[in-house]
């Protein structure tokens, strides 16, 4: 029976970075190649030597495929190419192509920043990486070999994120990567055709949430920027260089000029620019709104939002700071931070998760006071915000993109096990399909039923043909009965006697027989008769005969009828047919079997 | 080491709340964390801190304790346990017993997680370090355990399991373990090994060679050499089988065993022909594109360039004939001949599988070019390539560069661009008649064709070209700068408008490339002038990396300055070699010592804006670019101590001596250090004037060193800070509300 496996490195009940092999048809796929930002050494990579034990990866790999730029889904990418060694296929769609490397280099950055970093990608590596990635456009079906195609759908979440669709004969999976099923203020909601893959593969990160409209976020935020303002305070927003960033910018901007306020909004080291020209570059993988905006003015042209010069930290007055790097690891975030921290006016917002080992980390869970060079110590006055805006599926987001695609299977990743839990349930309960969800390392095995492509001779079609009915359409399976040949690994239906001719073989009849007892106070002469009226009433367009030899003939079923010698009320109707009038033949049975119709 | 006193204090705090039922992390990656703390510890965990003991107990005997606890206390288990006294401890209190019974762990369904079975095999693999821990191993019967542990569902566990059994059957081996035999199973592990090695299932051959280049890579020299010793047969036999299935496992065994000199001598002629079988069955296969790709793959190894060329595993000649046939492959020409392939070739050639993965062409190409560098870079002689092209009769045209260089792709035009400035750093190289030339010139006809198509890059619409054919250019016009002036306009152009920061580095880069192969750059005009605008603009840079390239060429320029001043020391010790008492002094390092000499050189560099580029850098918010920043100025300040120490104050007052300092930014950061007791200008109140010496002995340079030397989070990624984090959370997650907690969990980037 063939099957499916998928086998998690990462994301198998946790959200720490995705990495996913599938095993379909023969071939062997990595979905996603994720870096966990909680760890400075190799364990923030996937363990690639589980996936070929010795072998060579681009042996073993068919290809990889990255759903969107961020780093928890591409950040090993470098590593495994230029540092373990594989040369295949790697596949994402353009934006994500053109806006990884810049990630990538924010984060050698922050890596170069800290010391004790090892084993960490150069710039030269990052740019070999990406002379290997194949560039994806949506909904087109990419032919990666023979056998294996690959087809990219929207899935919102951030610029460039996609779903893959991937297909090798009659099996397929799908991969969402992550995805929105809601339009925000840059994204459209993510789409899939009624694919009905043997197995979708689903992030679950908002497993049990049914999150509230993004709307009240967005006020929230505002309302609290704009307090902060009003009483004179500095507001920073630590970020990561692309992302969430700009949706944060559209929303500041249009609030400003709504509510005509003069505080400057200003963004660090040149990524307005930056993200402006790949926005403008993409601009048909924003959303509606945008695109129509865009031909009256460029939504990522902002009037307010001026870059950040160092020096402007220490300027009176209220402001707000975009500033990279997003969990206050190091560099220019911190370094505002530090400045601003003691004054209970300011306010920090994070707008992401933190990793242990950071200061956003520390002041999320509450620390107060932190320690500073030379014994010093900073109290942290300034007000700590968390606000999330990321743009995942919830609960309701998942179950209706199961409606769209259809799965037959369903299997869960990048969440966390106990809520991943809930979520199976309830798909079990509401799809009536499998739900899976494995841990890091675990494999699951799918059978799936595939159809067998089968070559079909010219005689048979003509005379399926000549019996009338529809044309055939691929969209519309119909049944075809006919002898299916199986030579040299080829598989070929035609029809019975061109089976015979081409085997040798000679033909023999085969035919059915059936006895139905009837009760009918009549003599079998007269029995016989009756049961040539009702069926003649009964099947019209049938030909029936009632044939001087006692016999009724219905096509080719052949009815009979005797009496018991103890009971002459008592019929036995036998009845007999070839088996191409099988399904008639049981039709009459079964009709004979409830009786005559009274007089 | 031992651990500090606050950690002594709030580890046992820590215990509690791991130890509490149903307690939760905040981060997954903190257990593995505090693990990697523990084993920094050189001395008996126990001694350091005797309240692991107890958490130990608690966690191994508790009902209630989370899969992820009980895994993380196993793996302390084992720590613990590696040295002797720490397992008597937990022995004695039956801990090992319960710890280590994979029974205790099924009894409430816990086994079934797969991280308490990884704790398991890791916490009893790092407890085998003794002979105590071995007994209790074999005693306890853990072998059935970890025997069906190897065929687990999870590919964690089983690999982890492999590993550990290994690390079993070397220590089985008396000569290795240095056990004593009573307590070893009577089998020792080379004679088992070889009996496995005997078996003629496929399957179990391929798991064997597995756990045996797992053993070789591991073992001593004596367990090694006894090992290839008795493998020696069975090994050439599994090679003479030639199974394509046991080639990769069989390479593996033998690069495992390779890695030690021993294995020359006691397999060289099995080892080189199982090579050639695994090269020459792979020339069979009709996927010539991947077997070639494995040849790169070998020859590009530093093992193989190493060796001498006799024990190389293939002769040289064919791995040249191999890249030059993909060349030949990527250009669409057939090969005249490589072991009669010439079918095969064509055949591939002609393939719409190859034609539609332009990539896997594209890999190639870029392997093969580098590939040829690297043989041109080691090859005595030119002349085993030169023939191979004379062979094809198609010479020049093997580098359709022109073609190249336009390509659609930016990825083919940048590998070209790259190949151009590779091929051009080459030395010189012999000929096939004896005469030295420059391998570009040979194989491509020189300067006149590449220069051109790189200047030409240099507008590419995309960023990673530009930066390559700038660093092409640094390497083509080594010998002939001067004639660079076009060039170099384009390049300042680049600096200040390149929107992408690899072209801006590239340029920083190639001046550095140009003033470091410049004996005196004053006899560079061109050199000098642009030197001038270089700094400025690279320290005003929004990136990095081009601020850390304009402080190396500031630090180029102070070499020149003052190189030969006494107490100036170049290179990137970050304090002044202090010269010793005895050392015998180079004459020529006084040669410049005349303070005259001095300030007309600090002059110059104030002049070349050296000073702001070390003063803005070392406010800037990157850590490499303030460290960097603040070496170089610790440097200036020796230097110019030094001299003036001694000196008339007319000599502390001279003009030459002072800067000017302006109101914004970096400069007005000083001016809060400095408070502003300096002069103020006169003409501009915006301005001030100081004195650089005063300047750099009030920056307290030493103390910023150390903090910039550091890394920017060692408070927040010390062992410390870890412990304080999960208590904090831990009592954050008991007060917080618990949706807005769950909400910051899950948030991921």
């Amino acid at each position: 029976m063939p099957e499916i496996k998928v086998t998690p490195l990462g994301a198998g009940q946790d959200v720490g970075r995705s990495c996913i092999l599938v095993s379909i048809g023969g071939k062997n796929i990595m979905l996603d190649c994720g870096m966990h930002m909680g760890y400075n050494d190799d364990r923030r990579f996937p363990d690639f030597s589980y996936v070929t034990q010795n072998g060579r990866l681009t042996d073993f790999l068919d290809c990889v495929i990255i759903s969107h730029f961020h780093l928890d889904h591409c950040g090993a990418l470098p590593y495994m190419s230029e540092m373990v060694g594989y040369d295949g296929p790697i596949y994402m769609t353009h934006p994500t192509k053109a806006i990884c490397p810049i990630l990538l280099e924010d984060f050698r950055k922050i890596t170069v920043d800290k010391k004790g970093e090892t084993n960490f990608f150069t710039s030269q590596m990052i740019k070999d990486c990406m002379k290997k990635v194949v560039p994806l456009n949506l909904h087109q079906t990419v032919q990666v070999d023979d056998e294996l195609e690959i087809k990219a759908y929207y899935a919102g979440h951030v610029l460039g994120a996609a779903m893959v669709y991937i297909k090798v004969g009659s099996e397929s999976v799908v991969y969402t990567g992550d995805y929105n099923m809601t339009p925000d203020r840059h994204l459209g909601a993510a789409w899939i055709d009624k694919c009905r893959p043997d197995i979708l593969i689903s992030e679950s990160t908002y497993a049990t949430t049914i999150r509230d409209s993004k709307r009240c976020r967005e006020r929230d935020f505002l309302k609290k920027v704009h307090e902060s303002i009003e009483r004179g305070g500095k507001v920073l927003i630590p970020v990561f260089a692309l992302g969430r960033a700009q949706e944060l910018c559209i929303l500041l901007e249009t609030f400003w000029e709504r509510m005509n306020l003069k505080a400057p909004i200003y963004f660090s080291t040149g990524m307005t620019e930056k993200a402006n020209h790949y926005y403008k570059l993409f601009i048909t993988w924003t959303n509606q709104k945008i695109r129509k905006t865009f031909v009256q003015r460029n939504m990522f042209e902002f009037k307010h939002i001026k870059a950040f010069d160092r020096s402007y930290a220490d300027n009176p007055g209220p402001m707000v700071v975009f500033a990279t790097p997003g969990m206050l690891h190091a560099g220019q975030s911190l370094q505002i931070f530090k400045k601003w921290a003691g004054n209970e006016k300011n306010m920090v917002i994070m707008p992401g998760y933190c990793v242990q080992g950071t200061i956003g980390h520390k002041i999320l869970n509450g620390q107060r006071k932190l320690e500073m060079e030379g014994r010093a110590t900073l109290d942290v006055k300034l007000q700590v915000e968390y606000m999330s805006f990321s743009a995942h599926a919830d609960a309701k987001g998942i179950m209706q993109l199961i409606r769209m695609a259809e799965p037959r299977n369903m299997l869960l990743v990048h969440g966390e096990a106990a809520k991943m839990e809930f979520l199976k349930g309830k798909i079990e309960q509401e799809f009536s399909i499998d739900c899976y969800m494995p841990a890091n390392g675990e494999t699951v095995t799918v059978k799936t039923n595939p159809s067998v492509p089968v070559d079909m001779s010219v005689n048979l079609l003509k005379r399926e043909m000549a019996l009338g009915g529809p044309l055939p359409d691929p969209k519309k399976p119909r049944s075809m009965h006919g002898t299916l040949i199986m030579k040299e690994s080829s598989l070929k239906l035609v029809s019975s006697e061109q089976a015979l001719k081409e085997l040798g073989l000679n033909e023999h009849q085969l035919r059915f027989t059936c006895r139905v007892p009837l009760q009918d106070p009549h003599s079998d002469s007269e029995t016989l008769h009756r049961i040539y009226t009702h069926l003649k009433s009964l099947l019209k367009g049938y030909t029936i005969q009632h044939l001087p030899d006692g016999t009724v003939m219905v096509e080719s079923i052949v009815i009979k009828v005797s009496s018991s010698a103890e009971d002459a009320n008592a019929k036995i109707l036998l009845l007999s047919w070839s088996y191409q009038d099988e399904d008639l033949g049981s039709f009459l049975s079964s009709v004979l079997k409830k009786g005559l119709p009274k007089m | 080491l031992r651990m500090d006193g606050d950690c002594v204090s709030l580890l046992p705090r820590v215990c509690d709340v791991l130890a509490a039922p149903r307690s939760s992390l905040p981060d997954d990656t903190s257990l593995e964390k505090l693990l990697d703390w523990f084993t920094t510890f050189s001395v008996s965990l126990l001694e350091v801190n005797p309240c692991l003991q107890g958490f130990i107990s608690t966690v191994v005997s508790s009902r209630a304790a989370e899969s992820s606890i009980i895994s993380f206390a196993l793996k302390l288990t084992g720590l613990v346990a590696a040295a002797e006294d720490g397992f008597r401890a937990l022995q004695a209190n039956s801990v090992l017993d319960l710890a280590f019974n994979p029974q205790h762990w099924r009894e409430d369904g816990l086994w079934d997680d797969p991280c308490v079975r990884i704790g398991w095999i890791q916490g009893f693999s790092t407890m085998l370090q003794h002979r105590q821990a071995f007994s209790f191993f074999v005693q306890a019967d853990s072998i059935k355990p970890l025997l069906q542990l190897q065929t687990d569902t999870s590919l964690f566990v089983a690999s982890a399991a492999s590993q550990m059994l290994a690390h079993v059957l070397m220590l089985s081996h008396p000569l290795l373990s240095g056990f004593n035999g009573k307590e070893v199973d009577d089998k020792s592990s080379s004679s088992s090994i070889t009996g496995l090695m005997q078996s003629s299932q496929l399957h179990q051959s391929q798991q064997i060679l597995k756990l045996l280049a797992l053993i070789l890579s591991q073992a001593g020299p004596s367990l090694r050499d006894k090992l290839l010793l008795f493998l020696r047969e069975p090994l050439e036999e599994l090679v003479a089988l030639n199974y394509s299935q046991l080639t990769r496992p069989l390479m593996d065994v033998i690069l495992a065993a390779y890695r030690y000199r021993s294995f020359a001598s006691v397999l060289p002629v099995s080892q080189r022909n199982l090579v050639l079988v695994c090269v020459n069955t792979k020339q069979k296969k009709l996927n010539m594109i991947k077997q070639n790709q494995h040849k790169l793959h070998f020859c590009k190894q530093p093992l193989f360039l190493s060796q001498a060329p006799d024990c190389r595993p293939c002769p040289p000649a064919v791995v040249v004939a191999a890249v030059l046939a993909l060349l030949r492959l990527c250009r669409g020409l057939s090969p005249p001949s490589l072991n009669g392939c010439v079918a095969v070739f064509r055949n591939v050639t002609g393939s719409g599988k190859v034609q539609k993965c332009a990539l896997e062409a594209l890999s190639m190409l870029q392997k093969s070019y580098q590939a040829l560098v690297q043989w041109i870079g080691v090859c005595s002689n030119l002349s085993s390539i030169t023939n191979q092209l004379k062979e094809g009769k198609t010479g020049h045209h093997l580098f359709p560069l022109q073609k190249r260089a336009c390509d659609m792709r930016w990825e083919v035009r940048d590998s070209t661009v790259e190949f151009l400035g590779h091929l051009a750093g080459l030395p010189a190289c012999r000929t096939e008649v004896g005469g030295a030339c420059n391998a570009a010139e040979y194989l491509l006809g020189g300067c006149c064709v590449t220069t051109p198509l790189l200047v030409e890059a240099l507008h590419d619409p995309e960023s990673y070209v530009r930066a390559s054919a700038v660093s092409a250019l640094a390497q083509t016009m080594t010998h002939s700068w001067q004639e660079g002036a076009e060039i170099v306009t384009q390049l300042l152009e680049m600096l200040s408008q390149d929107t992408e920061g690899f072209a801006r580095r590239a340029v920083l880069q190639y001046f550095i490339t140009w003033f470091s192969s410049h004996p005196s750059c004053t006899s560079s005009p061109l050199l000098m002038q642009s030197v001038r605008s270089v700094l400025l603009q690279g320290s005003a840079d929004l990136d990095w990396e081009v601020k850390v390239h304009t402080l190396d060429l500031a630090e180029l320029l102070m070499d020149q300055a003052f190189l030969g001043q006494h107490g100036y020391t170049k290179g990137l010790e970050s304090h002044p070699a202090q010269p010793h008492p005895y050392a015998a002094t180079a004459k020529q390092a006084y040669t410049l010592t005349q303070r005259s000499d001095l300030l007309c050189a600090l002059d110059g560099l104030v002049k070349q804006g050296l000073l702001s580029v070390l003063l803005s850098g070392l406010f800037d918010c990157d850590r490499p670019v303030g460290l960097k920043a603040c070496r170089l100025l610790i440097r200036l300040k020796h230097v110019l101590l030094l001299k003036t120490q001694d000196e008339s104050d007319a000599v502390k007052t001279d003009p030459r001596l002072y800067c000017e300092l302006l109101s914004q930014g970096w400069a007005q950061e000083i001016r809060n250090v400095l408070g502003t007791e300096d002069r103020s200008n006169e003409t501009d109140p915006h301005t001030v004037t100081v004195n650089v010496c005063n300047l750099v002995t009030s920056l307290d340079l030493e103390e910023r060193l150390d903090v910039l030397t550091r890394s920017s989070d060692h408070f927040y990624n010390s062992p410390r800070s870890l412990l304080q984090d999960i208590l904090t959370a831990s009592a954050a997650h008991a007060q917080q509300d618990s949706q807005l907690k769950e909400e910051v969990i899950v948030d991921c980037y």
